[in-house]
């Protein structure tokens, strides 16, 4: 188990260089030109006079290193005598973006391989920094949604599939056909007009995660978080709502198979009663789909929502990456996608793990 | 003159708008001022701290470096210029500064003298220390503010007097509109805070502007500027340092930066009216999403805004709560949307359709400006005016005689017959032989994806154009492939806007062929010589009576040409709650002086009278 635990987090190495390497790429060829998007004053369209603009762009690229190459190598010969001017020798040169990415400018950055991944272009704030001030939001809601989803979705699954046809299964279903349906805009956008509305019902604040005027100075984690419930509510509905139609039908399937199975009629033929066939026997091997549907939940906390969160003002990751991608910020948006990267092979690390806690067949010896 | 009565009716009327309904509010005027309320209402927050919306965060609060429109308007509070904008009278003014500077004849050299009574936080005074230290932290070449380095280009040196200590001469390298202007609203510095030793002292502007000066190899201007750019300059309240009346408390990522008024603050005394700050605290609460932000005004969270949408604001003004609590209204501003149209096409990727000017006009009579005003204003389209050419009708430049095109199919029909464009094989859509090619008169017309009504309007305006056998095809584009579009003349017709403001405008940057050539924002490709001699000659020309005829020519020659089908230009909509009185709304950005706004009910300092 410790070896094979110790070689997957060793393989997470390559993979990292390689997602940032594509992902390098993969910008630096999108459409646009990051200058350009700073030049165009903060996205008001102001006109500055371009005869004052002549040496500004170059000053620009120079600094953040986009005058250079993006990669830098030649290939010759080996040596100039004989055979060996056949042979061709690679040389690769420092002076390029994906070098100076990697290893930093040796002035402002250090590079992705000291851990760290430069400033943002636009608001001059270190990513980490930026990073850090952020996901703490994005990792609130997501948690907490996804303690809620599977709270209520595993029973109700199951519920579903132990009463298949019911009055109950049927409702239910139709239920959450309709809500995993509904747009996250629209049913976020109701909520609002429902519950922070004076002219319905003003039960809850319109935006933010804090009040107006923010926290009081000496708040204690506890007064904090009272003070923030009001404002939390509806967004963590909005988060949840989605994930839990999706697990519920997810667990009801599985848990529908589960109980059509030879070991669950034997238990059954055993004389024990239902709640300890469905509790104790079925539950854990019907869990396959929802560990593996866990695997994702990883890579959603640095991802957050930007619909959600654009819509209740939440200070999230969501937002920050949708910028760094239309403003072309290259260092925020390649260590978005690296992080999200190491936490996607973390969360299929956790999920063979637990198959291999609900199923003891599966061995890692091998 | 005619201006001049039309300003002077429309800022009488404007003074009562309260008198009247607001859908009568047809004036088009540069600022609008409401009478403070005679009565407050018991569910008003007694507190003297203003809150206002803001739809997005600055990228910084360092006083140069940054250039995002949020972190210019906070700043406003924060810090003071040596010139300032008087947003009610669309001018400069002093403001650091005792007067205007005095300039010399060839236009070169600009004098100021500094006022005794600015003070900074440490009770210090501002002193010539400090502006020697301001202009060579700005042209600095390690300095990270190319935004600021673009307006002080021009600056060849700055010349103490050394017979009056307050006085110095800003010599120029050239001759141009901007230098009276390029000062207004630049955050000044404090030389013991930035530059505690000194460092900048050792250098002059020449050492900047010389080609050969190593900046890299001067290990202590290195660390200094390393130091300077540290963004907590721009990001921790205790390093936010600026001579204005707040400071900033706190700031919250993505919620909200809390500015509290400093305590005995020089600006209490002024000797100047209209310099003394009210509100104690002013939050610029960040909110994205326009219905929650509706709402917001709904249960009065609010105080103001310049960024609703005006679809909210109509539906808000509908409603008797939010007029009892909020002064509001539609006010112009110098932002224009307009239909570009590639002049000189490459035919390959795009055909030669618009390089002819009768298509040009032709697409003027077939957009119907009027049914988009409607479109996006309501029944407040009568407040909005019709763009005619490249000049707000706000400023005097603005040619009246050149009348707006009207919506005129059969004109637009006669122009495109005359043009050679004709329905040939009976399809519906006109065509023509072109380089022996048959070209159908279709054509994509970009906009942007992101942008509020431009899709009905792109719509709108196809709709309207097929009626003359015009086939507009509208392809909304994602900012940046727009702007690659745009800057790469790849486009047919683009629905786009620019953002000015009430200074005198250099047209270079839109109008001049150069900027066509050379990748910059003149998309259309319009210009020859003749157009390329008025521009120049617009920049350097400083007295205003010789450069608004030029100005005038300008426009004409665009308006013959019509490189552009102007649209409208945009109006602000302002909002302020009631419990806040000396109300008075700008066409010239930001739209609103938070810093005016004083509660009513509360006595204030300057409320005392002598007597």
């Amino acid at each position: 188990m410790r070896s094979y635990l110790l070689r997957r987090i060793l393989f997470f190495i390559p993979t990292l260089l390689v997602i940032s390497l594509a992902s390098f790429v993969i910008l630096i060829n999108s459409p646009g030109d990051p200058v350009e998007r700073m030049m165009q004053a903060g996205g008001t369209g102001e006109l500055i006079p371009s005869s004052l603009l002549k040496n500004q762009r170059a000053e620009i690229r120079h600094r953040l290193g986009l005058d250079l190459p993006v990669f830098y190598f030649d290939i010759h010969s080996v040596n100039d005598e004989g055979l060996a001017k056949y042979i061709p020798a690679i040389s690769f040169h420092l002076t390029n973006q994906f070098h100076r990415w990697l290893f930093g400018d040796g002035i402002n950055s250090k590079g992705i391989v000291r851990g760290d991944f430069g400033s943002s272009y636009l608001s001059q704030q270190p990513v980490s920094g930026l990073i850090s001030d952020r996901i703490g939001w994005s990792l609130f809601f997501t948690l907490t949604s996804i303690i809620f989803a599977y709270l209520i979705s595993v029973p109700l699954g199951i519920k579903a599939a132990a009463n298949k046809n019911s009055a109950f299964d049927k409702s239910s279903s139709t239920i959450l056909f309709i809500l995993y349906s509904l747009p996250a805009f629209w049913v976020a956008t109701l909520l609002l007009m429902t519950f922070a509305n004076p002219d319905v019902l003003h039960i809850f604040p319109a935006s933010g995660v804090k009040p107006v005027a923010g926290y009081p100075a000496d708040a204690n984690f506890f007064q904090r978080l009272y003070l923030s419930i009001p404002h939390l509510i509806l967004p963590t509905i909005c988060y949840t709502y989605s994930s839990l139609t999706f697990l519920s039908r997810l667990m009801r399937n599985a848990m529908f198979e589960i109980l059509d199975s030879d070991f669950i009629r034997t238990a059954r033929a055993k004389g024990l009663n239902e709640e300890k066939v469905l509790w104790k026997h079925a539950l854990k091997n019907s869990l396959f789909p929802v560990i593996t549907v866990f695997a994702h939940v990883f890579p959603a906390i640095i991802g957050g929502s930007v619909i959600i969160e654009s819509i209740f003002t939440i200070p999230g990751m969501g937002n920050a990456i949708y910028q760094s991608i239309t403003t072309q910020d290259y260092p925020v948006v390649v260590a978005v996608f690296t992080i999200t990267g190491l936490l996607t092979a973390i969360g299929y690390l956790v999920s063979d793990i637990l198959y291999a806690w609900v199923d003891p067949r599966i061995s890692f010896s091998k | 003159m005619k201006n001049i009565a039309l300003v002077i009716l429309a800022l009488i009327i404007s003074c009562s708008p309260d008198k009247k309904s607001d859908q009568q509010e047809v004036l088009f005027v540069a600022s609008k001022s409401f009478r403070d309320t005679a009565a407050t209402d018991p569910s008003w927050s007694k507190e003297n701290t203003l809150v206002y919306h803001t739809i997005s965060e600055p990228d910084n609060l360092h006083p140069t470096n940054g250039s995002s429109a949020p972190r210019g308007e906070i700043n406003l509070y924060i810090h003071m210029a040596l010139i300032a904008t008087d947003l009610k009278n669309q001018v400069i003014v002093p403001s650091l500064v005792k007067s205007l500077p005095e300039i010399d004849n060839s236009g070169l050299e600009y004098t100021y003298e500094l006022r005794e009574e600015p003070r900074w936080d440490d009770g210090s005074p501002l002193t010539m220390d400090d502006v020697m230290f301001f202009f060579k932290a700005i042209r600095c070449p390690l300095t990270n503010n190319p935004f600021a380095k673009s307006y002080f280009g021009n600056l060849r040196e700055v010349r103490r007097d050394e017979t009056s200590p307050g006085k110095f001469t800003l010599v120029m390298k050239q001759a141009y509109i901007q230098n009276e202007y390029f000062l207004s609203d630049f955050p000044m510095l404090q030389r013991t805070f930035s530059d505690p030793e000194n460092i900048l002292s050792k250098y002059t502007l020449a050492d900047f502007d010389d080609p050969d000066f190593k900046p890299e190899q001067h290990k202590d201007i290195v660390e200094w500027a390393a130091e300077f750019n540290n963004e907590k300059y721009g990001r921790q309240p205790e390093k936010i340092n600026g001579i204005g009346a707040y400071k900033v408390e706190r700031w919250d990522q993505g919620q909200s930066i809390i500015l509290v008024k400093k305590k005995n603050h020089w600006t209490d005394h002024s000797s100047r009216p209209g310099e003394k700050s009210y509100p104690e605290k002013i939050i610029f609460r960040v909110n994205k999403d326009d219905n929650s932000t509706m709402l917001e005004f709904k249960t009065q969270t609010l105080d103001a805004s310049c960024l609703l949408s005006a679809k909210n604001l109509m539906n808000l003004k509908k409603n008797p709560d939010f007029n009892k609590n909020y002064n509001s209204t539609f006010i112009p501003s110098y932002h224009y949307t307009y239909l570009a149209m590639n002049e000189k096409p490459d035919g390959a990727n795009r055909k030669k359709i618009f390089d002819d000017v009768s298509v040009r006009k032709a697409m003027a009579y077939l957009t119907p400006v009027d049914q988009i005003i409607q479109l996006v204003y309501g029944e407040y389209s009568n407040s909005c005016k019709r763009m005619t050419t490249n000049v707000s009708p706000l400023k005097k430049e603005y040619d009246e005689s050149l009348t707006p095109i009207p919506l005129d199919v059969n004109k637009a029909i006669i122009l495109l017959d005359a043009a050679g464009w004709k329905d040939s094989n009976g399809n519906g859509i006109r065509d023509k032989m072109i380089d022996g090619n048959t070209t159908e008169l279709s054509f994509d017309l970009n906009y942007l994806a992101t942008a509020g009504d431009w899709k009905d309007m792109a719509m709108l305006t196809a709709e309207q154009m097929l009626k003359a056998g015009v086939k507009a095809n509208p392809v909304p584009l994602e900012v940046k492939v727009f702007i690659e579009k745009a800057r790469n003349h790849d486009y047919d017709m683009m629905m786009g806007s620019w953002s000015g403001s009430c200074l005198p405008e250099d047209y270079t940057q839109l109008w001049h062929s150069s900027s066509w050539v050379n990748g910059g924002s003149n998309y259309s490709g319009f210009g020859n010589a003749a157009s390329d001699a008025i521009v120049d000659s617009i920049k350097s020309t400083l007295d205003e009576n010789l450069r608004i005829p030029m100005v005038k020519r300008l426009q004409k020659m665009i308006y013959d040409d019509q490189p552009y089908i102007f649209i409208y230009t945009s109006l602000r909509r302002a909002i302020l709650h009631k419990r806040f009185g000396s109300c008075e709304f700008y066409a010239e950005r930001p739209g609103i002086l938070l810093s005016h706004s004083k509660l009513i009910g509360v006595m204030q300092s300057d409320d005392v009278s002598p007597h």
